[in-house]
């Protein structure tokens, strides 16, 4: 089977599982989770990632025989694409994958947060609550999230970094095409079309189990929001923050 | 004049508020006992180690269940004039629920070097007596005296105003009685779910009653309860001002099958010095000194207890002020620098 391999090239809390839930729901789509998850193999979209010790050990000693053999291993008889999703940590921690992608010609979909308060606050977020996916039947105990400057600070210069560098990396040498949470959220089937015109299967209109898990605005999450606005205020993450 | 004696004191790198602020307060204490300390909180290369140790009269190191600094100790052999002292707050052990197999060779490990390491010690400093206690067959014997963590009547923390009445605002409705916990929530014996428990009793009885849970990362999942409000850790000040605003703190822990509760928990002292009507775990509240009904209350873990603890106090809002007075008093006479100093200065000029 000549499947075409993609690769949701994304950092947490940007709507990873969203798209993948999208993704996963056409029938010519075959999606896992995140297959280098440090802590288990995200076998599928919205389920807790599998911990077994032995496989996570295979996995860490021989990752790229681990990915060709997931890759093979596809659900879905009329799957034309398959593919999985990848975060900037797992990409530093696991190297081989980039020379996998770039010699194999895999494509890459790099999904970003244009507002990485808002990703950041839903990192914390999900720290706390311990809840990662939100399914539509979930709720979630009220949070309240303190954020050091220094923190917040360190979080947008590190993904910043990471988006550009990875960006940089894949952007000329493989099939790239960029996504924003954004659109996805607002321009949900214009930007559906566009992926799965990308990975070359038809458009059909598909939904995803995964929810937006907190209703709540960032602004009242965050008790030292004031502060950290007006500390980012003319800097080049000032547009963040709410006017 | 007589030199003050130079004392390198390192403790284990952390970020939690809490534990800085120890440091610092027992820093300070060995600085009252006429000590010079010299403060590390990282883990120094061996290089700088030999020459910090070398312009140094003793060695302390702040010792944990992660067992980062045990094998400092080793300086020993590099400098065996180095007075070596152990301040000890935990064993690996903590961090466990249950001896799985991999656990059990983890613990006992650890508990094999650190008993190795601690041939090379002159004394040590425990934080609890059930602490010194648990520690008798895993250490080498050696003199031993046990310091409890303690208040600092001399500092004070503010938070900014506005900071502060933005945090209370937004955390809490002016009408609410607020119920706290605070720690760090990661590790299993921080009574967690029973907290929970306690709160979605209340719930059935009383609305109004709001369970404000502090602590970064808890490792207990909670399931969905309207009257709770999960909160990450926060800066020492403005901790300060949210247990200010709280009617009732709670110090609940557990006791796991492989450790006795051997912990002098920071939060209990902050909650009692800001005159907090508390309820505590039994083994805890001795550990303090309060007497049930008097200074707070304590209780078995026992969820429907608690909950009537806590509905009891806010229908006797007097009460609850004068146990809270009671607390203040009692931690300032029993738990402060001054004490702490002197049994630092009696130890460490006694034995060394």
């Amino acid at each position: 089977m000549n499947c075409t391999q993609f690769v949701v090239l994304t950092t947490q809390r940007s709507g990873s599982a969203l798209l993948m839930g999208y993704l996963d729901n056409h029938p010519m789509v075959f999606g896992y989770s995140e297959l280098f998850n440090t802590f288990g193999i995200g076998l599928t979209i919205g389920k807790r990632p599998n911990h077994s010790q032995i496989a996570l050990s295979l996995r860490n000693r021989f990752p790229l025989i681990f990915l060709k053999y997931m890759l093979r291993q596809v659900n879905k008889p009329q799957a034309n694409a398959v593919g999985f999703k990848l975060m900037y940590d797992q990409l530093d921690r696991f190297p081989n994958i980039i020379s996998y992608v770039q010699s194999h010609r895999v494509s890459i979909i790099h999904l970003t947060r244009n507002n990485l308060f808002y990703s950041y606050v839903s990192l914390r977020t999900a720290q706390q609550t311990g809840m990662w996916i939100g399914l539509h039947n979930h709720r979630i105990n009220k949070v309240r999230l303190y954020i050091p400057i220094s923190d917040c600070n360190e979080y947008f210069n590190t993904i910043t970094y990471q988006e550009q560098h990875y960006r940089s990396l894949f952007q000329n040498n493989v099939p790239y095409l960029s996504v924003s949470y954004e659109e996805l959220i607002h321009s949900g089937n214009r930007q559906l079309q566009k992926i799965f015109h990308f990975l070359g299967v038809s458009y059909i209109q598909t939904s995803s189990s995964i929810s937006k898990q907190s209703k709540e605005k960032a602004e009242r999450i965050v008790i030292n929001y004031q502060e950290l606005k007006k500390y980012f205020f003319r800097t080049q993450w000032g547009t963040f923050f709410k006017a | 004049m007589k030199l003050k004696q130079r004392m390198l004191y390192i403790s284990y790198p952390s970020r939690d508020p809490a534990v800085i602020q120890n440091t610092k307060q027992r820093m300070r204490a060995m600085q009252k006992a006429g000590y010079s300390i010299t403060l590390m909180t990282c883990i120094p290369s061996w290089q700088e180690m030999r020459n910090l140790v070398y312009r140094h009269d003793m060695l302390c190191l702040r010792l944990d269940g992660s067992g980062l600094l045990d094998k400092i100790s080793l300086i020993k052999f590099i400098a065996p004039k180095t007075r070596l002292v152990w301040e000890l707050h935990g064993f690996r052990e903590e961090n466990y629920t249950s001896l799985a197999v991999r656990t059990a060779l983890d613990v006992l490990w650890f508990r094999f070097k650190r008993f190795f390491l601690s041939m090379l010690v002159d004394k040590y400093i425990f934080i609890s007596d059930a602490l010194a206690h648990h520690a008798h067959m895993l250490l080498w014997k050696k003199p031993h005296v046990v310091i409890p963590n303690f208040v600092d009547n001399e500092v004070t923390f503010y938070a900014s105003k506005p900071l502060q009445r933005q945090t209370i605002k937004s955390l809490v409705q002016s009408h609410g009685f607020v119920v706290l916990w605070g720690g760090s929530a990661t590790y299993p014996w921080h009574a967690l779910d029973i907290i929970a428990k306690v709160a979605e009793y209340i719930f059935r009885i009383d609305k109004k009653v709001l369970f404000l849970i502090i602590g970064s990362r808890p490792w207990y999942r909670y399931p969905y309860q309207p009257n709770i409000t999960l909160l990450n850790t926060l800066p020492s000040e403005l901790f300060q001002s949210v247990v200010k605003r709280a009617n009732v703190c709670l110090a609940l822990y557990r006791k796991t099958k492989l450790h006795p509760l051997y912990f002098s928990p920071l939060k209990m002292l902050d909650y009692m010095q800001l005159g907090k009507p508390t309820i505590s775990t039994t083994e805890i509240a001795r550990h303090m000194g309060i007497v049930d009904g008097v200074h707070g209350y304590s209780s078995a873990n026992n969820a429907h207890d608690i909950a009537k603890k806590i509905l009891f106090l806010k229908r006797h809002p007097k009460t609850a002020r004068l146990m809270g007075k009671r607390a203040k008093r009692l931690v300032q006479t029993t738990r402060n620098t001054n004490q702490a100093a002197e049994k630092y200065r009696e130890f460490l000029t006694r034995t060394i």
